[in-house]
């Protein structure tokens, strides 16, 4: 596959307005911005946050999420039983919904973090444009990562009947939370100008 | 070129990169730190098993203790070796395991539970049973020493001793009326429940839980009772309504009370008895059985013993075998009268019959059918299993007699006997004597009245009622009120210490036979009089002498010989002596009214005998002969007869003078002599020629020399009427003589030898007056 990169032309793209500048260029006339042609610690923050979610992937699912208290009853369920519970009660859309939101979404990104590194690590250019791909898809559903987090916000908030019924939340859901936002971190580190250095 | 060109942003911090590395580790840590920290808290695993896992859910069902929940059921699973268990897998928290996975553990299930007594594991409606535990001791440093232990049995119910400490006791009790969480009262103040209810070998234990404050309450002769809510006395000296608490109102409760001065209980395993209420503390724990085979009446529970009418005892059960036809009666004793039971108490049913005799006392109508019961012995003897009920009073000693009777007497068996309206006897049978229709009753007369019978006695029925009325009084005589309904005889002893001679006795049948025999059982005599008709003597009249009641009529028979009627009269012995042959008896009934112009002389003997009539006497001559009881007396119709009679004797002179008309002269009309009587008119009758009337004049023997041979009679009924120029003269005797007729002597002065007797002399109409101046002068003679 043959190219030219921005190194190879001698330009700098401004990353908040996008001009194209010469490479000499320190500072973006157009918008004041720092410019550089790439982020050295792009790749660093990125595989460190990536860990991050990962290690906090485990307490995140093997936590309770939420703590739900009927009459000095504690019940607590991880993201895992909230969605057997609605699976068992046939509520499969919602079952689905929370599967995808809660579990599917986080790996698939983290899955997807660690093989944008991967490429870059090891100048795969021919996996580039595919792996570019893949960020842009991360990127957009990554704010919809924190649909459980929500849940549970709204839960904690909506559901507050005192001695009755009580919901608060697990360490699950802070756990969780970490993912979501190492993750979103991760991806927001990540220099796609990277995937495509030859060297 | 490119490579000069390098942008500077390129070159790399190694502070920052250091600070980016950190980020994984520090998130390792707090990971780490959170999924240690979770699993730590799990805690163990502790295995209880279940006979009921009703209601326990995998994972939700919590471990409780006093409330806090200190694990959850991780697993439930069927026993292996038996299907009616459960084992159910607990994760008790860490913290906790020390408290309940100790030896000696105990853990239940707690559900909702609603019962009279209480209400109680409410909580668990919403959110589900749950399982309690609670380690075997109380105390933080036993519980350290306890073994742990991790596998355990469930126990089906809350222990009893899941309160703070206190004593726990047994009662035994043979009903279970009682209820699990009933009060236990001192002074009706709480201070103990019962805790748990168990039948064994068919009598009910009750435990009863003591709080630790009130255990001292609890002596070694506390004495325990069953109160049930309301208490209701009901007698007709007044009604006792009592309430206790209101939970016992339902459920009951026990009470129990102590002498403060014995000592506090000791042996805390100790069964008490509980006693069906605070009375039957009162009473002896173990039956008195009675026999019985007959109806009986009385009532379970309801029937009372008594002792000279203090209740000492009540019928608490009864049974009855009917291979054997007896009836059993079960007889709770009070304590302080068993030693009744050693002096060999004769119980007898007393049935309350609807007799006046009971109406003396109401409250025995109340009472029913009960026992009662005697000693018959003051020196103490053995107790005996089972007494007999007699149906009859005890038999006292008694003295036998009969009384014989030719009436129909309505007299029962068991009637009783009076004497002066006090039950000395009864009736012990009735029968008729073999071959004869004669009546004989056999009569018990208790030994401590026997004296009252002897000789004098006289037996009689008691009717109801006699009313007797008499001009002297009016009197009532009645039986005892029970004789009103049941028959009765009495009897009379006139002399207490007469001799006793036999035992067989005439029974009168009424109160007025015995009367009239007992009067005739006075000393006297009897005598018969003949009278032409009876009509004016009435049986039972009594008979006069001097106006004092001398004896009585018996008896007026007709003698078909003589044609006229025999009078019995029984006489007195005092009185009986004046009688005799000169003794003559009269009628004293009626008014005898002694009508002349002088007066009217009415005379009545006393009231009683105007209407009644009576018989009264007199004798002439006391020295006269003695007469027996056959000679037959004639009767007169009054006393005037008789000294009628008596005027005609033999003493005086008897003349007979003949009239033309016997006018309106009479028997009785009288005869004078200067107006001054002399004599009477004995009888007339008509001569045999029919040419006159022939009157026999008797003349008083003082007088007898008035008449002489030419003396003169005439009619000094007569009255002369003198017509003459000067007036009319009208002359007569006397006015008396002009209503009743009489007859006038005149002796001339010149007279002659005294008349011989039944002289015949002619009866003048008229008088002449020189008849009027004859004035004789009799020599004394």
């Amino acid at each position: 596959m043959k190219y030219k990169n921005d190194k190879d032309l001698g330009l700098v793209l401004c990353m908040h307005c996008m001009k194209v500048l010469e490479s000499k260029q320190k500072v973006c006339p157009k918008c004041n911005s720092k410019l550089k042609q790439r982020d050295e610690y792009s790749y660093l923050k990125t595989l460190s946050f990536s860990l991050v979610a990962i290690i906090f992937l485990f307490p995140a699912n093997l936590l309770p999420m939420m703590e739900v208290t009927t009459l000095g009853v504690v019940e607590k369920s991880t993201i895992f039983d909230g969605i057997l519970y609605f699976f068992q009660t046939k509520s499969y859309f919602i079952a689905i919904v929370i599967f995808i939101a809660s579990i599917a979404v986080p790996i698939f990104k983290l899955a997807v973090l660690l093989y944008l590194l991967y490429v870059t690590r090891y100048n795969k250019i021919s996996l580039a444009k595919n792996a570019t791909k893949y960020y842009r898809i991360i990127k957009f559903i990554g704010k919809w990562s924190m649909l459980d987090i929500f849940v549970v916000a709204l839960m904690i908030v909506m559901v507050q009947f005192g001695n009755l019924t009580n919901i608060s939340a697990g360490l699950a859901a802070i756990a969780f939370t970490v993912v979501v936002i190492s993750t979103m971190l991760a991806t927001q580190s990540f220099d796609t100008r990277l995937l495509w250095d030859k060297d | 070129m490119i490579e000069q060109v390098e942008h500077n942003s390129v070159k790399k911090s190694s502070k920052f990169v250091f600070i980016i590395w950190l980020l994984p580790f520090i998130a390792l840590l707090i990971s780490s730190w959170m999924l240690y920290k979770h699993f730590d808290d799990q805690g163990e695993k502790i295995s209880v098993y279940f006979n009921n896992a009703e209601s326990f859910v995998a994972g939700k069902t919590p471990l409780k203790y006093k409330g806090i929940k200190i694990g959850i059921i991780s697993s439930i699973e069927v026993d292996e070796k038996n299907i009616n268990r459960f084992l159910v897998k607990i994760e008790v928290h860490k913290k906790a395991l020390p408290l309940v996975a100790t030896k000696g553990a105990k853990f239940w299930k707690v559900e909702p539970k609603a019962t009279i007594t209480e209400i109680s594991g409410l909580d668990t409606i919403l959110s589900g049973v749950y399982i309690e535990a609670m380690p075997m001791v109380q105390n933080i440093e036993e519980i350290k020493k306890l073994k742990p232990q991790y596998v355990f049995e469930a126990v089906s119910e809350k222990p009893i001793n899941y309160f703070d400490d206190g004593v726990f006791l047994t009662l035994k009790s043979e009903k279970g009326t009682l209820e699990v969480g009933a009060s236990v009262l001192y002074k009706s103040f709480i201070v103990g429940k019962i805790v748990k209810k168990n039948l064994i070998k068919n009598d009910i234990f009750y435990t009863i839980f003591i709080e630790n404050d009130y255990k001292d309450l609890i002596k070694e002769d506390s004495n325990f009772w069953n109160i049930s809510g309301v208490e209701l006395k009901a007698s007709l000296s007044g009604i006792k309504f009592k309430i206790d608490t209101l939970a016992s109102l339902v459920a009951g409760g026990i009470e129990f009370d102590s002498d403060d001065f014995s000592p506090t209980l000791k042996d805390k395993t100790k069964v008490f008895n509980l006693y069906d209420n605070k009375e039957e503390i009162e009473y002896l724990k173990d039956y008195v059985i009675l026999e019985t085979k007959k109806e009986h009446g009385l009532q379970k529970e309801f029937s009372k013993v008594y002792y000279n009418g203090i209740e000492v005892a009540y019928v608490d059960d009864m049974s009855y075998m009917l291979n054997d036809n007896k009836g059993y009666l079960f007889i709770k004793f009070k304590k302080q009268f068993a030693s009744l039971l050693e002096h060999n108490p004769y119980f007898q049913l007393i049935s309350p019959e609807i007799s006046l005799e009971k109406l003396e006392n109401i409250s025995s109508l109340i009472k029913g059918n009960h026992i009662k019961v005697f000693k018959t012995s003051s020196k103490k003897q053995n107790k005996k299993e089972i007494y007999s009920l007699h149906s009859l009073p005890m038999a006292k000693e008694v003295y036998t007699i009969i009384l014989k009777s030719d009436e129909g007497i309505k007299v029962s068996k068991n009637a009783p006997i009076y004497f002066k309206d006090i039950k000395v006897g009864r009736v012990k049978s009735k029968k008729l004597h073999k071959n004869s229709d004669e009546l004989r009753l056999e009569v018990e007369i208790f030994k401590k009245y026997q004296y009252l019978v002897n000789q004098t006695t006289n037996f009689y029925m008691q009717s109801p009622v006699e009313f007797k009325a008499s001009l002297e009084n009016i009197s009532f005589k009645t039986a005892p009120l029970s004789g009103f309904i049941n028959s009765s005889i009495a009897f009379e002893t006139s002399d207490v210490k007469a001799k006793k001679l036999s035992n067989r006795f005439y029974l009168f049948e009424s109160y007025d036979k015995m009367l009239k025999d007992k009067y005739l059982q006075q000393k006297g005599e009897k005598f018969t009089i003949n009278i032409d008709d009876a009509s004016k003597i009435s049986q039972k009249s009594s008979v006069y002498y001097k106006g004092v009641e001398a004896g009585k009529i018996i008896d007026k028979k007709y003698n078909e010989k003589s044609n006229s009627v025999d009078v019995e009269v029984f006489i007195f012995d005092k009185f009986a002596k004046h009688i005799n042959e000169s003794t003559k008896f009269y009628s004293i009934g009626g008014i005898d009214v002694d009508f002349s112009l002088k007066k009217i002389d009415i005379k009545t003997t006393s009231l009683n005998t105007l209407i009644k009539g009576g018989v009264s006497f007199v004798t002439l001559n006391e020295k006269a002969k003695s007469v027996n009881r056959y000679f037959n007396f004639s009767f007169y119709d009054s006393l005037k007869d008789i000294y009628k009679e008596q005027n005609f004797n033999n003493d005086g002179l008897r003349v007979i003078v003949k009239a033309k008309r016997k006018s309106s002269l009479k028997v009785n009309s009288p005869v004078y002599y200067r107006q001054f009587k002399i004599g009477l008119v004995e009888k007339f009758e008509l001569s045999n020629d029919g040419t006159h009337v022939k009157l026999q004049l008797y003349i008083n023997k003082k007088f007898k020399h008035l008449v002489r041979e030419n003396s003169i009679f005439y009619n000094a009924t007569a009255f002369g009427m003198d017509i003459s120029l000067f007036g009319v003269k009208v002359t007569t005797e006397t006015l008396e003589t002009l209503i009743s007729g009489g007859i006038s002597l005149v002796t001339p002065t010149k007279y002659e030898k005294k008349a011989q007797n039944l002289q015949e002399f002619i009866l003048y109409d008229d008088v002449k007056n020189e008849w009027l101046e004859w004035n004789p002068k009799f020599e004394k003679l």
